[in-house]
C-alpha cells in the first residue's frame, strides 16, 4: 500500500517537473519551485534523521558492550560536542568552537584520508596497467604521454612536440571518446527513467 | 509478529527483512527456512563477531530512506543470488531500489559515475573496489541471465581496472598478433617524437587547452560583476583545488567581482571562507581585504542535490536564505545585484566531473549563464566534450593549468603561493618516478610469468 | 587561525597538535590498521556528522522554515507568488512532510515491524519519500536530455557537417564523429553480436568501427588515469606540506 502511494506520488511529481522543464505547462512553474524548496527542506530533515540513526546504532553497541564499544563512545562524544557547541551558539558553523573542530579534526582528517588514495592508485597501476591486458598498450600510451607532459620538468628537457601531441590527444580523440561515453550514459538515463515512469516507480516490475 | 534473530547482534527482525534494523548486517544470504528456525536472542548471548560487522552502505540507506522498508526490499531471487557481490548493478531488482532512493548530494544523475568508470577512487577505503562499482547502470534488459553475463564479461574484459582480482588475465586467443602493429606504431611514435622535437626552453607547467579561454572569460567581465560560485569541494580535495582556484579567484578579486557562494558539500562553505580570505589578504593586504570581504555573500549549504540546483537555475533568490546565521543576506549588495541583473558568470569549483556536469544539466539550461569550470586534474578528460560544445566557456584543470593561468595575470602571485606550488611540484616529480617504478615493476612481474 | 580568534591563544596551538595527531593516525592506516587509527576514524565520523547536523539546522531548517514560520515571513522567504497568493497550509506542509519522514525513520529505528503502527508509519513516510523520488527522477531525466544528450549530439553532428573550412578542421570533426560513434557501438554491441546481426560487409564495418571506438576508449582511459594520478599525488604532497607546517609552527621559535 505504502509502496503504491509512494509510487503514485513520485510519478505525479516527476511528470509535473518534466512538464515544467520542457515548457509544456508554464503555469506549473511556481508549484515546481515549491517542490524544489521542499526537496531542500526534506534533505535537511533527512540529515538529522541520519544523525539520529547513527547515534542510535552506536548507543546500542555501547549498551550491548560489543567489540570496539569504546570507539563508539568516542564517536558519540565527538558527535555530542560538535552538535552541542554548534546549536548552542547562534553563529552556527561560524562559532569559534565549531571552527576549531573544523580546523583541528575535520579538515586534516578528511584531507589525509583522501590523500591516501594516491598510494592506492599507484598500487592499482602497478597491478593492472600492463601490456598483456586487453587494451593495455593503448592505456599505457595515454598514461605515459600525459604523465610526461604534466610532470614539472626542468627547462629544456621536454621536446615541445610532446606537449602539442598531448593537447591534440585531449582535444580530439579523448574528447570524442568521452562524448561517446556521455551520450551512452545519457541514453541509459533516459531509458531507465522512461521505464520507471511507464511502469511506475513503485511497481514491482 | 514473526521475527528471527540477527546472526550478528541477535536483535529481532521481521522474517522478510533484508538487513538487520539494528546493526545493518546483510541478511539476504540467510535462507527463509533458516530464518524461521532462529529465534531472537537476548543481547547477552551474542555470537562471535563476524569479519565485517560494521553497518553496510545499504544498512545506512535504510535508516535515511524509510520507503526502503524491509517489506518493500524483497529478498533476491536465487537467480539474483548467483550474481557477484562486486557487481550489485547486475541485480535485476536494483532498478526498482534505485527508483525509490531519494536524490542525495552524492548521486543526482540516474547514471552517475559511468563516465567516472575508470576513477578507481571515489572515497578512501573503496580504493580498488570502486572501478568495479562505478557503472551502476543496469543493462536495459537486465532480467536475461545470459545478457547479464555478457555485461559482466564486458566490464571484466574491456576495462582492465575493473578487474578486482590481481591475477593476470589471459588475452583472448590470437589477440597478441593484433597488437604487433600497435607495438611497431608505438616505437615509431616515440622515435619520431625524439627526432622531430628539438628540446627548447620550457620552464613553466603546461597549461591544458581551455585555460586561456578561461582567462579571457574572466577578463571580459565588467568590473564589479556578480559571480555565482558553486563551491563543490571540501577539505578532502582542498589540497589540490585551493591551488587551482587561487589564480582564478585572484583574477576575479582584481576585477572587483561580487561573489555569491553556495555549496552542496557540508565542508564547502567553511572551505570557501578560508580560501577566499587567504586570496583577499594575500593579494590586497589585511585592510583592503576587510572591504573586499563585503563583496562575498554566503548563500549557504544547500543539501538536496539536483532539484536544489534546478531551483538555483530558475529562481536563484528562492534558493538562497533570507537570513543566514544572523546576517540578513538579501540586504547585501552582491545579492541585490544578482537579483537585479542575474549573475554574469557561474564559477564551478569542483573536484569531480559529476559536479560540473550536474551544474551544466540542472542550472545552465535554465539560466543560460556562462559557466567557467575550475577543477581537479582528474575531472579534465571527462569534461572535454562540454568545453568543445561551448557549454563551458573555460576549463582550468589541475594546478599546472592554474599556473599557466597565473602567468597572464598583471601581477605575479604572492610569494607564499609560489612556495606552496614549489612544494607540490617536488611531490609531482617524485610521483612521476613512482609511476615509472610501478609500471616497470608490474612489467617485470609479467616477464616472470609463463 | 583567523576563524578561531575569539578563543584563547593556546587553542590555536592545540589545534595544530590535534590536526597533526589526527593526520598521522589516519595516515598510519596505509601501513596497518591499529586501534588508534580506528579511534581517529570514529572521531572523524562523529565530528563530521555533528557538523552536518549543525549545518542542517543553521543553514536549512532554521533560516528557511523554523524562523519564517514563527516570524511570519514565509512569503518573503521562499513562497513563490502563486496565483491568488500562497495558501496558509503551504508554509506548514514541509514541516509536516519532514515530521512524516522522521516518523517513518523512527519506525526503522524500532525495528520496522509488521504491526499496524509500522504499516501506518510507512504509509505516512511514503508521501515525503515519493516527493523526493519524483523530483529527483524528473530533474535527472530533464537534465540528462537538456544538458548532455541534446547539446552533445548537436555538437557531434555540427563538427562533421560538410562544407566546414578549412579541410583539416572538417577532417578532425569527422574523426571525432567516427570515434564517438565507435565508442557508443563499443558500449552497446559485442563483437559476436555484430557478426551475427550484421552479416557480410555491414558486419565488417560495424565490427571495425566498434574496434576503433574501443581503442579510443582505452586511450581516453589512459589519459584519465594520468590526470587522476596527478590529482592524487598533489593531494598527498599538499598533506605532507601541511604536516610540515604544523610541526614547524608547533616547535619553539617556529612560525607559519
Amino acid at each position: 500500500m505504502d509502496r503504491r502511494v509512494g509510487g503514485t506520488v513520485a510519478l505525479v511529481v516527476a511528470m509535473l517537473v518534466l512538464a515544467d522543464r520542457f515548457g509544456l505547462a508554464p503555469a506549473t512553474r511556481p508549484w515546481v519551485n515549491v517542490l524544489y524548496v521542499w526537496s531542500l527542506l526534506l534533505a535537511g530533515f533527512a540529515l538529522l534523521l541520519g544523525a539520529v540513526h547513527l547515534a542510535g546504532v552506536h548507543l546500542g553497541r555501547v549498551r550491548r558492550g560489543e567489540a570496539e564499544w569504546p570507539l563508539s563512545v568516542a564517536l558519540l562524544a565527538a558527535l555530542a560536542v560538535t552538535v552541542g557547541v554548534g546549536l548552542a551558539d547562534p553563529r552556527g558553523i561560524r562559532a569559534p568552537a565549531v571552527e576549531w573542530i573544523f580546523d583541528a579534526v575535520l579538515a586534516p582528517g578528511q584531507a589525509t584520508l583522501f590523500a591516501l588514495t594516491g598510494l592506492f592508485l599507484l598500487t592499482a597501476i602497478h597491478r593492472f596497467v600492463r601490456l598483456d591486458r586487453p587494451g593495455g598498450l593503448w592505456i599505457l600510451v595515454g598514461l605515459v604521454l600525459v604523465a610526461v607532459v604534466q610532470a614539472p620538468w626542468p627547462p629544456d628537457l621536454l621536446p615541445p612536440l610532446w606537449a602539442r601531441l598531448a593537447d591534440w590527444l585531449l582535444v580530439w580523440p579523448v574528447m570524442a571518446a568521452w562524448r561517446g561515453v556521455l551520450l551512452g550514459s545519457a541514453l541509459a538515463s533516459l531509458w531507465i527513467g522512461g521505464y520507471l515512469l511507464i511502469r511506475g516507480p513503485g511497481s514491482r516490475g | 509478529m514473526s521475527t528471527f534473530g540477527c546472526p550478528h547482534c541477535g536483535q529481532p527482525n521481521p522474517l522478510n527483512a533484508s538487513f538487520c534494523a539494528h546493526c545493518g548486517t546483510d541478511l539476504r544470504s540467510l535462507p527463509r527456512d533458516e530464518r524461521s528456525s532462529q529465534e531472537a536472542r537476548p543481547s547477552g548471548d551474542l555470537p562471535p563477531a563476524p569479519e565485517a560487522p560494521l553497518p553496510g552502505e545499504e544498512g545506512r540507506l535504510l535508516a535515511e530512506q524509510p520507503w526502503l522498508q524491509p517489506e518493500t526490499v524483497e529478498s533476491p531471487s536465487p537467480e539474483e543470488e548467483r550474481l557477484p557481490e562486486e557487481q550489485p548493478w547486475l541485480r535485476p531488482a536494483q532498478e526498482e531500489r534505485d527508483a525509490m532512493e531519494p536524490p542525495t548530494a552524492a548521486s543526482q544523475r540516474l547514471v552517475t559515475g559511468l563516465q567516472g568508470l575508470l576513477e578507481p577512487v571515489e572515497e578512501a577505503g573503496l580504493a580498488l573496489e570502486t572501478p568495479a562499482q562505478a557503472p551502476d547502470t543496469p543493462p536495459p534488459a537486465g532480467r536475461d541471465p545470459e545478457l547479464l553475463q555478457r555485461w559482466q564479461m564486458r566490464f571484466a574484459e574491456e576495462v582492465p581496472l575493473a578487474d578486482p582480482v590481481p591475477t593476470p588475465m589471459a588475452p583472448p586467443p590470437g589477440s597478441r598478433r593484433g597488437y604487433g602493429m600497435e607495438w611497431i606504431g608505438l616505437a615509431v611514435l616515440v622515435l619520431g617524437l625524439w627526432l622531430l622535437g628539438p628540446p627548447t626552453l620550457r620552464s613553466a607547467p603546461h597549461g591544458w587547452p581551455g585555460t586561456q579561454a578561461a582567462y579571457q572569460a574572466v577578463e571580459a567581465l565588467p568590473i564589479g560583476a556578480s559571480v555565482l560560485v558553486d563551491w563543490a569541494y571540501d577539505p578532502a580535495t582542498a589540497g589540490e583545488l585551493d591551488r587551482v582556484a587561487y589564480p582564478v579567484l585572484v583574477h576575479l578579486v582584481d576585477r572587483n567581482a561580487q561573489f555569491v557562494v553556495v555549496s552542496q558539500f557540508p565542508g564547502g562553505m567553511a572551505t570557501a571562507r578560508r580560501t577566499l580570505q587567504a586570496v583577499q589578504v594575500e593579494r590586497l593586504g589585511p585592510m583592503q581585504a576587510r572591504t573586499a570581504a563585503q563583496q562575498v555573500v554566503e548563500g549557504g549549504f544547500l543539501p538536496g542535490g539536483a532539484p536544489v540546483l534546478a531551483l538555483l537555475g530558475q529562481a536563484t533568490e528562492l534558493g538562497l536564505p533570507v537570513d543566514l546565521e544572523g546576517t540578513p543576506a538579501r540586504e547585501r549588495a552582491p545579492l541585490q545585484a544578482l537579483q537585479e541583473t542575474g549573475p554574469a558568470l557561474a564559477l564551478v569549483l569542483a573536484a569531480h566531473s559529476e559536479d560540473v556536469q550536474r551544474w551544466l544539466e540542472q542550472v545552465q539550461p535554465l539560466n543560460r549563464v556562462p559557466v567557467l569550470a575550475v577543477t581537479a586534474a582528474a575531472a579534465d578528460p571527462v569534461l572535454r566534450p562540454y568545453w568543445d560544445s561551448g557549454q563551458l566557456v573555460g576549463l582550468v584543470s589541475g594546478y599546472d593549468s592554474a599556473q599557466a593561468y597565473a602567468r597572464w595575470l598583471e601581477e605575479p602571485l604572492p610569494f607564499v603561493e609560489e612556495v606552496r606550488i614549489a612544494g607540490l611540484q617536488r611531490g609531482q616529480q617524485l610521483g612521476f618516478w613512482l609511476l615509472v617504478v610501478a609500471l616497470v615493476l608490474g612489467h617485470l612481474r609479467l616477464l616472470g610469468e609463463p | 587561525m583567523p576563524f578561531t580568534a575569539d578563543l584563547p591563544a593556546q587553542w590555536a596551538e592545540w589545534a595544530n597538535w590535534t590536526a597533526l595527531a589526527i593526520s598521522i593516525l589516519i595516515a598510519s592506516m596505509a601501513l596497518r590498521e591499529t586501534v588508534l587509527a580506528r579511534l581517529a576514524q570514529y572521531v572523524l565520523v562523529g565530528a563530521g556528522v555533528g557538523y552536518a547536523v549543525v549545518l542542517a539546522w543553521h543553514h536549512v531548517l532554521r533560516p528557511r522554515l523554523w524562523g519564517p514560520l514563527w516570524q511570519g515571513t514565509l512569503e518573503e522567504q521562499f513562497w513563490v507568488p502563486l496565483p491568488g497568493g500562497a495558501p496558509f497550509w503551504l508554509g506548514w506542509a514541509p514541516l509536516v512532510l519532514g515530521l512524516l519522514l522522521w516518523l517513518a525513520g523512527l519506525d526503522l529505528l524500532r525495528g520496522g515491524g509488521d504491526d499496524r503502527l509500522g504499516a501506518v508509519l510507512r504509509f505516512l513516510g511514503a508521501l515525503p519519500g515519493g516527493i523526493l523520488v519524483g523530483v529527483g527522477l524528473g530533474v535527472a531525466l530533464a537534465g540528462a536530455f537538456q544538458g548532455t544528450l541534446l547539446p552533445q549530439l548537436l555538437r557531434a553532428g555540427q563538427l562533421a557537417r560538410p562544407g566546414i573550412a578549412p579541410l583539416e578542421l572538417w577532417l578532425l570533426g569527422l574523426l571525432s564523429l567516427i570515434l564517438t560513434g565507435g565508442v557508443l557501438l563499443a558500449w552497446v554491441v559485442r563483437d559476436e553480436t555484430a557478426q551475427q546481426v550484421y552479416g557480410g560487409g555491414a558486419g565488417l564495418v560495424v565490427r571495425g568501427w566498434r574496434r576503433i571506438g574501443q581503442r579510443a576508449l582505452w586511450l581516453a582511459a589512459g589519459v584519465l588515469l594520468a590526470r587522476l594520478l596527478f590529482s592524487r599525488i598533489t593531494l598527498l604532497a599538499a598533506r605532507i606540506q601541511a604536516v610540515e607546517g604544523w610541526i614547524r609552527q608547533g616547535l619553539p621559535g617556529g612560525g607559519p
